[in-house]
């Protein structure tokens, strides 16, 4: 990957799915950026997200077996890749970057 | 805990290329189980259909099988509408214009067919397997005539009377008017609808000494006992007589009469004057089975003429020979389908008024904006999608105008009903009835093909070729589009003109008596048998009790109110050229007091009035219309000759002592015929109305006359009082409802025309700048091309305006037998639309005229 940056729902769509490890599929990504980044999150949104992602190389998905409560219909497991990986460092990393010696102006400027 | 299917649905169509649909419908499940177990099911069902808009509108910009965006259908649509929406915003003046004219058209089309259609579908329920007649006797009708033809007649199952009437209905301490309907309960037994709570009006309520019942209509029910199922058995107020409610009509039954909404059984008095005629007495009979209404006419026919030898002294001489019975569904429809169909041609009319503007404003605005799509299309768009955007634009329009007109065509239309003389059977359609909804809709999508389609296939027609963009120059079609416009609206224009000249001469007709401020009341004290002298007392205490009341200026008692109630005819014989009664000639008796010429304001030429004087003892006197004075003593002077009037004693003389202005009794527009007045001091008649002259209103008067005669003679039953220049209103029939009508239509028709005239000369002028400019600048004066842009104005509008006149002939025709006092090619009643049309022509035109002298020569040559 060149220097490309992903966007900022989807740095927060992959930190999501780093955080459920093997229980990452769509749901429960809904569930977790809505429980811990506080964030409500619209279907057309998060699956358009994760095509996205996909389609750059930065996650990757496999077909999981279903459940009763999903009428036996097939999870969609989802995993960072070395690629995502990489973004996500790089994203932070200019973020960290920005932020040095930011604070004090915050203050200031409020 | 399943999700909702139909949603659910919706997201599997929405998804149905998407490869991962199956998982994301599989979490959608999961999450919609999890928030039911956690909020319940309303608030899991809300997030699923959140979800579904949310998925429905952006998808999910997943891939296909062969590496493709699938992109969704409604997210291009939606896109769309942003954009359109974003684009109508830029221009608010066109938005609002095309927006306005649709919407007031699709009203007008509405409120036409529901009022149609309510009063057609009204008409069939008002009828028994079509054999229910209504008999026109031709000369009013009276209970003992009644009884005559149900005894008689040999080819009915049942034969009864209607009164309809205003009514007032208390209930507790709240009262409310409406219509209502006395109908003979034999004839309320045959109507063809059941009633939808309880039971109908029966035989057995119309006999003497019964508890008063009445059936409630649907509406009334709704409004007053907000639809409550214990209704039945309560007591209500009807006019002032408690009544026990047993039964409530379905939806719809409120006929016959504009939303009759109370029914009670029919109870003719023995003792109410056996053959007074009452005017309002309507007779309706159910013919038998195979029996036509010619057959059915004919048996009645038979029975009246026999009655009129048995009586030859009392009826005329042609009574019962021109009765007539027309099916009640034929009748109450045909009383009013010409102003009803002539409302739908107005329509009509508007409509391709407004048709050709809608077009005209469309294809105005696509030229304008064939740069921007064409700059769309150079930065990638494909036609697909600009003439996307064209449908979804339009959409937008059509829409909103579309529900818009809806409710005020339904608001309109429950105002049309109010607008017909008391007693019309024409009432709206519900708001929701399919036949107008759909020509609603029709009229919608049509809109939305002129203003979506035009420009559409405008676009596509001009990017198709190859070269250089022309510009569309379809002037000859834009200016014939303005010239059917003039015709149109002059159509409309000059029939709107004949009524007018009609109504206003109604109006101007002298009436001989002031109906201002005037309210009649009926009051049988005959039901008391009272002796001749003590009934007059009687009348007398009334008539001094109410003219002590505050506000009253005048009472009286007559019998027979002008135009409202039809007087008695007699044979006349003179002192001085004496006949036989079969050859004598007629008049009209009007029995009456002082106080009555008071409040009628009877104009006396010549000789005196009425006085205390002229009481039974007496010398009998009389005072004869012009009309009477004329026909019976031509050329010579009336007063003091003598009269006689009972064909039973041929000898007793009455002097004429008066002279009065003819009074208009019968029908408006018929000449005066004689008539001649009584003192009722000196003439026993049995039933008689109170005529009140005061500052206030009907209801007013009512109330007060309720009181007095409660506290003179218990038990005297009060009709409803009448305000007399309501009568006079009412007797100018339709004429006037459709000078409204039409007036509205004709003014809607000349505005639109306006529009459309402005709309294509502001195109010219915008198609020809480089034109102009170039003129201008080879030194043309921009006086002259202002000129030129007015003179193409009203050569257009002249033009309309000549077709349109020959197409106002025409329909002056077809509306003859509206017309009264004027011809359907009355010359007033052309010019003046003419000169409006014009002079509307020639303003329309001075705004493009002006922009066509500011044209800056050196902007229009660089373009």
């Amino acid at each position: 990957m060149s220097g490309e940056f992903p966007g900022e729902f989807e740095v927060m769509v992959m930190l999501a799915v780093l955080r459920l490890g093997d229980d990452a599929y769509g749901w429960t990504v809904a569930q977790e950026l809505e429980d811990v980044a506080g964030r409500a999150v619209s279907s057309g949104a998060l699956y358009t997200t994760i095509n996205r992602l996909e389609r750059k190389g930065l996650l990757r998905t496999r077909e999981g077996e279903g459940t009763e409560d999903r009428g036996g219909r097939p999870r969609r497991y989802l995993a960072v890749t070395p690629a995502g990986a990489d973004a996500l460092e790089r994203s932070r990393d200019a973020m960290n970057r920005l932020w040095q010696g930011v604070q004090g102006r915050l203050g200031a400027v409020r | 805990m399943s999700a909702p299917r139909l949603l659910e649905a919706l997201v599997a169509r929405r998804l149905a290329s998407d490869p991962h649909a199956a998982s994301t419908l599989g979490d959608l499940a999961e999450g919609h189980a999890h928030r039911t177990r956690e909020g319940g099911r309303v608030r899991a069902d809300l997030w699923y259909a959140r979800q579904t808009l949310s998925l429905l509108a952006r998808g999910t910009d997943a891939l296909d099988g062969s590496g493709r965006r699938v992109a969704g259908r409604g997210e291009r649509w939606l896109h769309g509408v942003g954009v359109s929406l974003r684009a109508l915003r830029r221009r608010p003046a066109f938005a609002l214009t095309v927006m306005g004219v649709m919407a007031f058209t699709i009203a007008a089309v509405f409120a036409a067919f529901s009022v149609t259609m309510g009063t057609f579908e009204a008409a069939r329920w008002w009828s028994h397997d079509e054999r229910t007649l209504q008999i026109w006797p031709e000369y009013p009708f009276s209970r003992g005539q009644l009884d005559v033809l149900r005894k008689e007649t040999a080819l009915f199952d049942a034969v009864g009377g209607m009164l309809r009437r205003p009514v007032v209905v208390t209930l507790d301490d709240r009262s409310m008017g409406t219509a209502g309907v006395a109908l003979s309960p034999e004839i309320f037994a045959e109507l063809r609808a059941r009633p939808f709570l309880g039971r109908g009006l029966e035989p057995e309520d119309g006999e003497p000494g019964r508890e008063p019942v009445v059936v409630l209509g649907y509406g009334l029910w709704q409004r007053a006992f907000a639809g409550d199922p214990d209704v039945l058995g309560t007591l209500v107020e009807v006019s002032g007589e408690r009544r026990r409610v047993v039964g409530v009509m379905p939806p719809g039954a409120n006929q016959p009469g504009p939303g009759a909404e109370i029914w009670t059984p029919l109870v003719l008095n023995q003792r109410d004057g056996d053959f007074w005629p009452l005017r309002e007495l309507e007779i309706v009979a159910v013919a038998r089975a195979g029996v036509s209404p010619i057959e059915a006419r004919d048996d009645v026919r038979r029975v009246l003429i026999a009655l009129q030898q048995r009586f030859s002294g009392f009826f005329p001489a042609d009574f019962g020979r021109e009765a007539t019975a027309v099916l009640s569904s034929d009748r109450s429809w045909g009383a009013v389908s010409t102003p009803l169909l002539l409302l739908l041609a107005g329509t009509t009319l508007l409509l391709l008024v407004a048709g050709i503007d809608i077009g005209n404003l469309a294809l105005a605005r696509s030229l304008e904006r064939q740069t921007e799509m064409r700059v769309r299309v150079a930065l990638g768009a494909s036609r697909a999608q600009v003439v996307g955007q064209i449908l979804a634009e339009s959409a937008v329009l059509a829409g909103v105008s579309g529900i818009a007109g809806w409710g005020i065509g339904a608001a309109l239309a429950r105002q049309v009903p109010a607008l017909f003389p008391f007693g019309s059977p024409v009432v709206a359609a519900s708001a929701t009835a399919p036949v107008p909804l759909l020509f609603a809709a029709l009229v919608t999508l049509l809109s939305w093909i002129l203003i979506g389609g035009v420009p559409a296939a405008h676009f596509l027609i001009s990017t198709r070729r190859a070269e250089a963009p022309r510009r569309m120059t379809r002037v000859g079609v834009a200016r014939w589009l303005v010239v059917t416009q003039a015709g149109l609206a002059t159509v409309l224009l000059v029939t709107s003109a004949l009524l007018l000249r009609t109504v206003r001469g109604l109006d101007r007709l002298p009436l001989g008596f002031d109906p201002t401020d005037a309210v009649a009341v009926a009051v049988a004290p005959s039901s008391l048998a009272l002796t001749a002298p003590a009934l007059n007392g009687l009348r007398d205490e009334i008539a001094r009790r109410i003219d002590a009341t505050p506000n009253v200026q005048a009472v009286g008692w007559i019998s027979a109110v002008p135009l409202l109630d039809p007087p008695n005819t007699f044979p006349i014989n003179r002192e001085d050229q004496q006949t036989k009664v079969s050859e004598a000639p007629t008049a009209a008796q009007f029995v009456v007091d002082a106080g009555a010429i008071d409040v009628l304001r009877l104009d006396i030429l010549q000789g005196r009035g009425f006085d205390a004087g002229d009481d039974a003892r007496a010398e009998p006197v009389a005072l004869i219309n012009e009309t009477m004075a004329k026909t019976l003593w031509p050329g010579r002077d009336p007063i003091g000759l003598r009269i006689a009037i009972d064909p039973h004693d041929w000898e007793r003389w009455i002097r004429v002592v008066g002279v009065v202005r003819d009074v208009r009794y019968r029908d408006l527009a018929l000449p005066s015929q004689p008539a001649y007045f009584l003192p009722r001091a000196q003439m026993s008649v049995p039933a008689l109305r109170l005529v009140v002259r005061s500052g206030t209103s009907a209801a007013a008067v009512q109330s007060v006359v309720r009181t007095v005669v409660a506290e003179t003679g218990p038990g005297l039953p009060t009709g409803t009082a009448r305000s007399l220049a309501q009568v006079v209103r009412d007797a100018q029939g339709p004429a006037r409802v459709m000078t409204w009508l039409l007036s509205v239509l004709a003014m809607l028709a000349t505005a639109l025309g306006a529009v459309g005239l402005y709309a294509s000369l502001a195109g010219w002028v915008t198609r020809r700048r480089t034109e102009i400019g170039t003129r201008l600048a080879l030194g043309a004066s921009p006086g002259e091309l202002s000129r030129g842009v007015l003179v193409t104005g009203l050569t257009l509008t002249t033009a309309g305006v000549l077709v349109g006149s020959i197409g106002a002939a025409l329909a002056g025709r077809a509306v003859r037998g509206l017309l009264f006092g004027v011809s359907p090619l009355d010359p007033l009643a052309f010019m003046v639309p003419i000169v409006l049309l014009l002079a509307t022509g020639l303003v329309a035109a001075i705004l493009p005229a002006v922009r066509a002298a500011r044209v800056p020569p050196a902007q229009a040559l660089r373009q």
